[in-house]
């Protein structure tokens, strides 16, 4: 599902989040679109926030004290500032990142504006997470990434737009297993994922509208479900948590309770 | 009070939101800030909204209510900063005021989004294109009139290399007609382009070009300039250049037309990098 041309009358995934973040690379369509979310689930917004306040204390996590200098970013989205490469590069100046993203324009923006540090690389790659081989055996990737070393794969609010199709026989944990293969020992794997968990009736609600409308296709998962794209890995203290409660650095923002963030974040170690 | 002008200089709208965000870090509302300085909250929205300028001796007063004392020395240098004109005022005579508006507001981008459909922008000349065009557009200016604006023009395009503060990203997309367009001639266009791969080998400048068989939405506008800054609390402006000058505009309806118009254009399949562009005139002109 490589997309080339824009349809600025079809909310895009990347700009709704751009737009839950108050970016401002969203147009109309993806506006009308993060109204429409934000009107059943009033805390997408504050979600959303958790959900990179999890990923930078991930990654310096990673950097500091996991030393991993190589990052796997699939579904990069809009910049926004710091980019995963910025918070990795400001501890570590030789980290390598290669960035993924199956929409051209996404990567377009991070060719532009994401510029790493002279010591490190940051390469970017228009690819589907759909299909690992375009990815994993990409020679742009191979040129960055070294995978006789640790790599930290990042799927950061990716899998809930990754629906399980049982007819193809393709299912997001069988893709995740895939990718998880091709990493050496001591790499990481992060992901953050939404749930209907905690607040059942808002997630109801959500499943039941136009889904089509909100730009949000996808699967939403339960914690045993979100648990098993880390079969096989080591999850690291404190495990599989909501993001705001991942190793918080600071006091968790009061409007960030479980119910109104819906997210499980955790980060694993391959033995 | 300096509240002489109806529209907030760039350092007076940046200097403004800092303080916004220093009230809002601190918990205080409008009303409390505006009793810390016996003021109306009517005028500290204005000073927040960079309409007024914030007098020396508010900043003490201010900052102490936002317990950020430690911070007067800053905000006292970006009071004076605010003050101080700017470099480009020395060429009042060839600087028209809707420039002098705008080269305040694009030192302080962080991105610059260009789209140039028949001319290279001007932050992206060469000094010899720039003389070409500037004879085109102003036939009546004796050397001395041409040489001071080229003097301007390539002072704006150094303040874009800033070393105060991270320099902006620049990304420019340049129709082929732009290229191949001959102003001033076949070696002032040679020498344009070399000037252009050399600035695309810089970090921070990414220039594409949309190869004539392509269409896309962008094609529908005139030249476009769209810059963003970093404090997200600022919205982006777009610059549309017209014959006799140019129109800027924050609203975010017209924002958005022109943001959804570069987007169309920089997704446009077949664009390169400056870099690989080859054109056939040029490789004529060689052989």
């Amino acid at each position: 599902m490589l997309e080339e041309q824009i349809d600025p009358n079809k909310p895009d995934p990347a700009r709704v989040y751009d737009w839950f973040l108050d970016g401002k690379t969203s147009y109309p369509a993806d506006e009308q679109a993060g109204q429409f979310v934000a009107g059943i689930w009033p805390g997408v917004k504050t979600a959303a926030r958790a959900n990179r306040a999890f990923i930078h204390r991930a990654v310096r996590w990673l950097a500091k004290d996991a030393g991993i200098r190589q990052f796997l970013d699939i579904g990069t989205g809009i910049p926004t500032e710091p980019n995963l490469h910025q918070t990795a590069q400001s501890l570590a100046p030789d980290a390598r990142i290669v960035y993924t993203d199956n929409r051209l324009i996404v990567l377009r923006y991070a060719e532009a504006l994401m510029t790493g540090t002279p010591e490190g690389r940051t390469a970017y790659l228009h690819a589907d997470f759909f299909d690992p081989p375009s990815i994993l055996r990409s020679p742009e990737l191979r040129e960055v990434l070294d995978f006789s070393q640790p790599i930290a794969l990042c799927l950061n609010a990716l899998l809930h737009y990754i629906a399980d199709d049982p007819e193809r026989g393709v299912t997001a944990q069988d893709l995740v297993a895939e990718y998880v293969r091709a990493l050496p020992s001591g790499s990481c794997l992060v992901v953050t994922h939404v749930t209907s968990d905690f607040d059942p009736p808002t997630w109801d609600r959500i499943l039941s509208g136009n889904r089509a409308a909100t730009g949000q296709m996808g699967q939403v998962r339960t914690e045993p479900e979100i648990r098993r794209f880390f079969d096989g890995l080591e999850l690291v203290e404190p495990g599989l948590v909501p993001p705001q409660d991942w190793r918080p650095d600071g006091e968790v923002p009061a409007e960030a309770t479980h119910a109104t963030v819906s997210m499980w974040a955790g980060v694993a170690r391959k033995p | 009070m300096s509240a002489g002008r109806s529209e907030p200089t760039a350092t007076q709208l940046f200097l403004g939101a800092r303080l916004r965000r220093m009230r809002e870090a601190a918990g205080r509302s409008m009303a409390e800030a505006a009793s810390a300085l016996r003021i109306s909250s009517v005028a500290m929205r204005r000073l927040e909204s960079g309409h007024l300028m914030l007098e020396p001796a508010q900043i003490a007063p201010l900052l102490a209510a936002y317990g950020r004392a430690e911070a007067a020395d800053e905000i006292q240098d970006e009071v004076a900063r605010a003050r101080c004109p700017g470099w480009w005022e020395r060429y009042r005579e060839v600087l028209p005021d809707w420039l002098a508006d705008y080269l305040a507001l694009e030192e302080h981008a962080q991105i610059i989004r260009l789209y140039a459909p028949s001319t290279v922008p001007e932050l992206l000349q060469s000094p010899g294109y720039a003389k070409a065009l500037l004879r085109i557009q102003h036939p009546d200016d004796g050397a001395r009139l041409i040489n001071r604006r080229l003097e301007l023009l390539i002072g704006r395009q150094a303040a874009l290399r800033r070393t105060a503060g991270r320099p902006p990203s620049v990304w420019a997309l340049v129709e082929e007609a732009t290229l191949r367009r001959q102003v001033g001639g076949p070696a002032v266009m040679r020498d344009q382009i070399e000037h252009l791969r050399g600035l695309a080998a810089e970090s921070g400048f990414t220039i594409s070009v949309m190869p004539l068989h392509t269409a896309h939405a962008a094609l529908l506008c005139g030249p476009v300039q769209m810059v963003r800054y970093q404090p997200a609390d600022l919205a982006d402006r777009v610059l549309l250049r017209t014959l006799d000058g140019a129109e800027v505009s924050d609203r975010p309806d017209v924002v958005r037309q022109y943001l959804m118009a570069l987007d169309s254009a920089a997704s446009v399949r077949d664009s390169l990098p400056i870099t690989e562009w080859i054109a056939n005139w040029e490789e004529r002109a060689v052989a």
